[in-house]
């Protein structure tokens, strides 16, 4: 009887000491796991850093000057451009109503179903023309300098886009130290 | 008798293993518990005292606090960068061939240069510092083993060359050296106050907007140099300072001394008519003049001991003139004889208030001493040319903060490139009556409607201003055809919110200017611009009523055609 309350006793024992082996295990696995994690978020934390810096070294304000003037044409709006609350700007940017004998003369120019109505609909949705920024010829300067063959033919803003992003073969920390 | 004494020995050997065993026994459960209790403890430790939501701040921890402005935009900030470091007694190539594979990757460095470093008999050397992740990986696929790639932290302007002299610039070891960067170099290092970026009063767009018309006129009318600044007239606020030529601070070592040199916070100038607004205000201040149809002899030059004052040409009034006809025709000698009327004590005191006579106000350690007569050789004479800006030498920013005691209602604040937060303002000291201030905001919004700084009309933003051109002092005396040419503007005047200051350092008038390099033709268009460009980012709505000057102008005989 001794023998076998011994032996229950050991197993008890052990079976103790191998729980409390695991969970320390465990916890010690736990706990690398949170060091390696903070390890991640420290590189990704320099990553991101880094990331910022040239974002807003190549986006820099005398560069964004340099694009407002010499690509965009782009500047400064004027004092009377300035609108002091929403509902002048609002009247200010409204359609004007065509006039009744112009919608006539278009109603009857058009098919002869259409009515001022579907005239005033299909003008407000057709696809308003891409803004011409440059002639179609011109080529920027920058993207000249910087040897790709962005040209703005069209000027639209999404063509533009395209040419400044892949024109980015130089580090940006050469970028800033020029 | 033999058993009962063996059966005796028996239960005595039996009562010793019972002890025995309870005694083991005992020592295990207190073993157990002990084990328990440790473990019990260390994993309280695990949950409690290492709780991992607490070191993810440390992990964000750099070495040297950002520098942001008042938008929150960063203006510098550290990144991680590599340096190329060598063991030189660990070295197992040939330190010739090395030194020929390190200066093909490193083109700023030459073979001898590296090699030098290579063979150095020190315990480490640095090859080369901020090098590029393609360079260091470059530099790593060589595989020698004495060459150590070391992360180190790298201080970054985006924005490059804007600001420069205010941000300053670091040393290759992160020290402020210049700047901000020098000023409150403490706090963006020290590891209890680095986590928050410091946060000037700048505006980065008012900044860039600053120096691109600054950068534009300096190189049209091919001048020297340029400075300008923008303040808050209530808080002391440096929104935009700036200083040309000016220089990269990711490579302040590549720029030239004059780059460097700030002037609108250490180059001391003779600021020219522009102190007139002062003597005026101060004499207003004191009751010498009681209304603005007051008469001062400007009939004829001031012959004064060795020195004639006198009207510069086109600008003679040969007349008896009321105060707004001096301010608007910028008569030197109407102002010379108001200076006198104030006295040397009554104007040194108020140029002492105004803050002329020390460094000039604010954090940045690059600050000049102005230069002024000594208080024994402060008679006449000096009151006189003091009185319109001659014999005493400013800052621009020593301008900024007066004119905008000036405008402001008469309250002299310091100025400060360390953003206020709102109603934190540091109270200032009143210089000026409301009734002087007021004053003052008509005369000056004359100059710019109908005297000599017209060009600096921004239309819709009620600007008010001075002009000031003063010959530049070359050797002994002062070269005439050398100018250094100031606008001191302020807006809206109807209720004053910024000063705008504008100076060309020795400019050269154009075809368009009629080859003048007066302020009125070459440094009022800035203002103009700027204003233009700033006031719709700074909230100032334009505004088509303006303020009344008529009656003042009904004291004006006649405009000034150009200064």
């Amino acid at each position: 009887m001794t023998g076998v309350k011994s032996t229950l006793f050991v197993a008890a024992a052990l079976a103790s000491i191998m729980a409390c082996y695991t969970v320390a295990l465990r916890a010690s696995g736990e706990r690398a796991a949170i060091v390696a994690a903070r390890g991640r978020i420290a590189h990704d934390m320099s990553e991101m850093r880094l990331l910022r810096a040239e974002l807003r070294t190549r986006s820099r304000l005398p560069e964004l000057q340099r694009w407002n003037e010499q690509v965009l044409a782009l500047a400064p709006p004027r004092a009377e451009q300035l609108m002091p609350d929403v509902v002048m700007l609002a009247s200010y940017a409204a359609p004007k109503a065509p006039p009744a004998a112009a919608l006539a003369a278009a109603a009857a120019a058009a098919a002869p179903a259409a009515s001022p109505n579907t005239v005033a609909t299909v003008v407000r949705d057709a696809p308003q023309p891409i803004p011409v920024v440059r002639q179609a010829s011109f080529t920027p300067r920058i993207a000249r300098d910087l040897g790709t063959d962005a040209t703005l033919a069209g000027g639209s803003v999404a063509a533009e886009r395209t040419p400044i992003v892949s024109a980015m073969p130089v580090s940006f920390r050469k970028v800033a130290l020029r | 008798m033999a058993l009962p004494r063996r059966i005796g020995a028996i239960a005595g050997q039996r009562q010793l293993a019972l002890a025995g065993a309870r005694q083991r026994l005992m020592i295990a459960v207190l073993l157990f518990t002990a084990v328990c209790a440790t473990l019990g403890l260390r994993l309280v430790d695990l949950a409690v005292l290492h709780d991992s939501s607490h070191e993810g701040a440390v992990v964000a921890t750099l070495p040297r606090g950002d520098i942001v402005d008042r938008n929150g935009v960063e203006l510098a900030g550290t990144v991680e960068a590599v340096a190329v470091t060598v063991a030189p007694r660990k070295l197992v190539g040939d330190p010739h061939v090395l030194a020929r594979q390190l200066a093909a990757i490193l083109p700023d460095k030459t073979a001898a240069e590296i090699y030098f470093e290579l063979v150095h008999p020190g315990a480490f050397r640095y090859v080369a510092r901020r090098v590029l992740p393609v360079q260091a990986t470059q530099i790593n696929a060589l595989g020698e083993p004495a060459i150590v790639l070391k992360r180190e932290p790298e201080r970054l302007y985006p924005n490059l060359d804007l600001a420069s002299h205010v941000l300053g610039y670091t040393d290759i070891d992160g020290h402020g050296r210049y700047g901000m960067e020098r000023a409150v170099d403490t706090r963006l290092t020290a590891a209890a106050t680095r986590g928050a970026p410091v946060q000037l009063a700048l505006d980065s767009r008012v900044q860039q907007a600053l120096e691109s018309e600054l950068d534009a006129a300096k190189t049209k009318f091919n001048a020297l140099g340029a400075a300008g600044i923008v303040m808050d007239v209530h808080t002391g606020e440096v929104v935009a300072l700036s200083s040309l030529p000016d220089f990269n601070p990711n490579a302040p070592g590549h720029g030239d001394d004059n780059g460097r040199f700030d002037r609108a916070t250490l180059g001391v100038y003779e600021l020219g008519s522009t102190f007139k607004t002062l003597t005026i205000a101060m004499s207003l201040n004191d009751g010498l003049i009681k209304s603005m149809d007051q008469k001062y002899d400007a009939t004829a030059p001031i012959h004064i001991g060795r020195f004639t004052i006198h009207d510069d040409r086109g600008h003679q009034l040969r007349k008896w003139a009321t105060v707004p006809e001096i301010f608007i025709h910028s008569s030197n000698i109407g102002t010379a004889h108001m200076a006198a009327q104030l006295g040397a004590t009554r104007q040194r005191a108020y140029l002492d208030a105004l803050g002329f006579l020390a460094p000039v106000s604010g954090e940045l350690m690059e600050r000049g001493h102005t230069l002024y007569p000594a208080a024994n050789n402060w008679g006449e004479v000096a009151t006189m040319t003091v009185g319109f800006g001659h014999g005493i030498a400013v800052t621009p920013l020593h301008l900024a903060t007066a004119y905008a005691a000036v405008v402001n209602g008469g309250i002299w604040h310091p100025a400060t490139m360390l953003r206020v937060a709102p109603g934190q303002a540091v109270p200032g000291k009143r210089i000026f009556t409301q009734a002087t201030s007021d004053t003052m905001r008509a005369l000056l919004r004359m100059v710019v409607t109908s005297g000599t700084g017209r060009k600096a009309n921004a239309p819709g933003y009620r600007v008010g201003g001075k002009t000031g051109t003063a010959e530049k002092q070359q050797g002994h005396g002062y070269n005439k055809h050398v100018n250094v040419s100031t606008f001191a503007a302020a807006f809206p005047m109807d209720a004053p919110r910024y000063v705008v200051i504008a100076l060309l350092d020795a400019p050269h008038g154009t075809r368009e200017t009629g080859g003048f390099s007066t302020a009125g033709m070459v440094s009022a268009p800035i203002v103009a611009k700027v204003v233009s460009r700033i006031a719709p980012i700074l909230g100032v709505a334009p505004d088509e009523h303006d303020i009344d000057v008529s009656g003042m102008l009904g004291l004006v005989a006649s405009a000034p055609d150009k200064e």
